[in-house]
């Protein structure tokens, strides 16, 4: 059981670490395109991607892993 | 939104996403994936009682399932969220990025590509209005374009301005 928490609580850490990297990177790219536009003359073209997908693709994990740890850990049979 | 780069004397005709039809494949794989892991949950949900093993090894399969398909289709929508088509008055840019794996900046210069054709194929493209627009009789090619006749017409238009 413990083996098996130690697996699941390690799984859900690099799933977080993850999604701090894809951010991360999502929003540097974001940023070099919009310098492109912008050395074009209009970095007003570029808007905002991922304004409403980053909070729905944070709070998708964050939820998951709240949802998936506490049901591992205290009610596994209620599924 | 036309703006002016004084310093090289190119501007910013057009900025255009894809089509939003290539997000169709990525949904239908998730929701499938999203699926099985789901089933896999209730898989060991089902024997928590009475195989523990199955129920601990069905459940890491299902926390693994779900997350990897969760962090693929955040990766892909973000990454298909940057693609851009750029028009300026003297290149056609096409901005394809996917975060860690690839990206691919297309130019094609006006210079050298004098001619544009949009294509769309088949009863899908036609009703859903996307295309490929075919720079000099396949010299080069920008698929997932939407509306390729209009922006075929604002490249050529660009063109024209430029010679």
């Amino acid at each position: 059981m413990i083996t098996v928490l130690v697996i699941v609580l390690i799984v859900e850490a690099l799933s977080l670490l993850l999604l701090f990297l894809n951010i991360q990177i999502f929003r540097s790219q974001s940023e070099k395109y919009r310098l492109l536009l912008s050395n074009l003359g209009d970095q007003s073209a570029w808007g905002r991607p991922g304004r409403i997908l980053i909070p729905l693709y944070v709070l998708m994990t964050l939820g998951a892993t709240a949802v998936t740890t506490i049901i591992f850990i205290f009610q596994p049979h209620l599924l | 939104m036309t703006s002016t780069n004084t310093e090289h004397g190119e501007h910013v005709v057009k900025v255009t996403d894809e089509h939003w039809v290539k997000y169709v494949v990525p949904v239908l794989i998730s929701i499938f994936l999203f699926a099985i892991a789901f089933l896999l949950f209730v898989l060991a949900g089902i024997t928590a009682h009475h195989y523990m093993w199955l129920s601990h090894a069905s459940y890491i399969a299902a926390l693994l399932l779900f997350l990897v398909t969760l962090h693929w289709f955040f990766m892909v929508l973000l990454s298909e969220g940057l693609d851009k088509i750029i028009i300026t008055n003297r290149r056609l840019m096409r901005v394809q990025y996917r975060i860690i794996f690839h990206e691919d900046i297309l130019e094609i210069s006006f210079d050298k590509m004098k001619t544009v054709d949009a294509r769309k194929h088949g009863f899908i493209q036609n009703i859903l209005h996307y295309g490929t627009l075919i720079f000099e009789v396949n010299k080069a090619r920008v698929p997932l374009v939407p509306h390729p006749n209009r922006i075929a017409k604002i490249i050529q238009d660009a063109m024209q301005e430029k010679h």
